[in-house]
């Protein structure tokens, strides 16, 4: 079986920016997940969303979600909820501006899920701000219900992209 | 007579690396104060990367920027080279070169097709324009792609490179490797030529400055990923050593990034424009070739025509990395080893939008006890706020909604990484009651 792709976004130095990547380390190993830690793609995050291919996108929200809730959508459905402040910085496009670009482009994209974490500090550093790191163990659960949904099975794959 | 102010202004730019503001005030005809401002990380990590040890700092530098981790990684990595006396050999220098080019390619068509084109053909974004123009949109998403299997390749990942060390790469890959990735960059360049001739035919407001232009010198090759001194338009060339005492960087209240001018006051220009006017003559034969098609001169003095340049040189680092591959003998072993000392270093390389400059110091173990990184954005940003003023007068004449996105164009002409935080995601969720 085809494992589930588990694509995480953002900065380990960017303290809350790296949520989703410890978040998806927590992850490597799981038989039925190809983990990638994508870091900040832009649009080459379009080349990692593959039609065939059941995906889970893990990203951090800088606005819109308390710091460490997590918020669980449709990947086709993240369009419509992000806003403005998505498009706002650069390497710049982030992961609705990525699917609407793939939708503008014509490309198919996966059937999947979005799970996020609010994040609130994203200056330079290391460390997760407490509530935040608190939350990261909730994302990861959510992220394997996620990946179950899909129904991926197969041999682990793990990739640090 | 009623004096009349006008105040052109953007609180978030879009479409630059980063986040920032501009704000230009014009009383009578007179500027009263253009001001960029911005964030900037680099001189965060400075005090960050006190106490590391110096291939951590190649790993950490990486993630000052996702757009160019290549220009921090090979920057330090020199600078640590300069301070402990390590000489590459000719293949690791090639090896080096080659993954620059990569950073240039997917930089350069980001820049040129996702953030500047939409100026040019009245879009607010990227994703709106690719709904008109699909087939121009995918061209520069295969040229990026093909910049990032360059890093894939030979930095081990296209984000945040692992396999750059101080002296060379922890791994060299395989000649068998770089087959398909020779087929993506013969497409490439193709594209990359596409696109020269498509950015020459576009629409430019007519503005040209008399810039003062700064880059590296390479000697006989066109400066990409190493130079050993600096070139001033009208002033004797600088020691790399030198560089941090010719400029001085002092803070503006408006921004918390350091702005960087001559030590006499003057501002300068870093980045293609700068390289393309002083090493014109040192392109690969094809991109001057086609810079001779479109009749594009060394001395482009017009920022809004950088996209051109920026495109001659995606030719440019398209053929040299063909010509790399061919040529490539894997290094072995794929580095020059190194012993600590205590020792200071400089180095720099030409990120795509401009020099890069770092200083370490190190103690008897190598682990740094200072540092000071200069990015281009940094040495770029006084230039920047100059070109607003001087745009005045053609601001006058145009619709304020219109003179607004003129200057918007213009700072983004410049590619500047204001910050590299990214990706952001705002979510507008609704609660149940």
């Amino acid at each position: 079986m085809i494992p589930v792709r588990v694509i995480a976004l953002g900065s380990l130095m960017g303290r809350d920016d790296g949520a989703a990547l410890v978040a998806a380390r927590a992850l490597e190993g799981d038989p039925s997940a190809e983990v990638i830690l994508a870091g900040r793609p832009g649009p080459g995050l379009l080349d990692l969303l593959v039609p065939d291919r059941p995906a889970v996108v893990l990203d951090v929200i800088r606005r819109g979600a308390a710091p460490g809730r997590i918020v669980e959508l449709d990947l086709a459905g993240l369009s419509d909820a992000a806003v403005m402040g998505d498009t706002l910085s650069s390497h710049g496009l982030g992961v609705a501006s990525a699917l609407r670009l793939g939708a503008a482009l014509g490309r198919a994209l996966p059937v999947g899920r979005f799970v996020g974490i609010g994040g609130v500090r994203f200056d330079p550093g290391d460390a997760l701000t407490p509530d935040v790191a608190a939350g990261v163990e909730a994302m990861v659960a959510a992220a394997r219900r996620a990946i179950a949904a899909l129904d991926g099975k197969g041999t682990s794959c793990t990739s640090t992209v | 007579m009623t004096e009349e102010e006008k105040t052109y202004r953007v609180d978030l730019m879009t479409r630059v690396e980063g986040e920032g503001s501009f704000t230009l005030r014009i009383k009578d005809g007179e500027v009263l104060d253009a001001r960029l401002a911005i964030f900037e990380a680099p001189r965060f990590f400075e005090a960050f990367l006190r106490g590391r040890a110096p291939d951590e700092t190649v790993d950490i530098v990486a993630r000052i920027c996702g757009i160019c981790p290549v220009a921090y990684q090979v920057g330090a990595s020199r600078a640590f080279e300069h301070a402990f006396g390590v000489t590459l050999t000719p293949e690791i220098r090639a090896l080096r070169r080659l993954l620059y080019c990569g950073e240039w390619i997917e930089s350069h068509a980001l820049h040129v097709y996702m953030l500047h084109a939409p100026d040019f053909l009245g879009y607010p974004g990227a994703v709106e324009m690719a709904a008109d123009h699909r087939a121009l949109v995918e061209q520069g998403l295969r040229m990026k792609k093909a910049g990032n299997q360059i890093l894939e390749v030979l930095g081990g990942r296209a984000t945040h490179p692992v396999s750059p060390r101080v002296g060379g790469f922890h791994a060299a890959p395989k000649k068998a490797a770089l087959g398909p990735l020779r087929e993506a960059l013969a497409r490439g360049l193709e594209d990359a030529l596409a696109t020269v001739r498509w950015s020459a035919a576009l629409d430019a407001p007519d503005y040209v400055q008399d810039y003062v232009y700064v880059c590296l010198d390479d000697g006989d090759r066109y400066p990409i990923e190493a130079g050993d001194s600096v070139v001033v338009s009208g002033r004797d060339a600088v020691p790399l050593e030198a560089w941090g005492d010719a400029i001085r960087e002092h803070h503006v209240e408006h921004s918390n990034a350091l702005q960087a001018r001559l030590t006499d006051g003057t501002p300068y220009l870093t980045g293609p424009m700068a390289r393309l006017h002083h090493h014109a003559e040192k392109l690969h034969p094809i991109a001057r070739e086609v810079m001779a098609e479109v009749g594009l001169g060394r001395s482009e003095g017009n920022p809004y025509r950088s996209i051109v340049v920026r495109a001659v040189e995606t030719a440019h680092a398209f053929a040299e990395a063909l010509d790399l591959v061919d040529g490539l003998v894997a290094p072995e072993p794929p580095f020059v080893a190194w012993v600590p000392r205590a020792a200071a270093g400089v180095g720099a390389s030409e990120a795509p939008r401009g020099m890069c400059w770092h200083r370490y110091e190190t103690d008897a173990a190598g682990l740094v006890t200072d540092a000071r990184i200069v990015p281009p954005t940094s040495q770029n940003q006084a230039r920047i706020e100059e070109d607003l003023r001087g745009l005045a007068p053609m601001l006058l004449a145009m619709d304020h909604d219109a003179a607004t996105r003129r200057c918007e164009q213009l700072i983004r002409a410049y590619d500047p990484c204001i910050s590299c935080a990214t990706h952001f995601l705002d979510l507008r969720i609704e609660e149940d009651a």
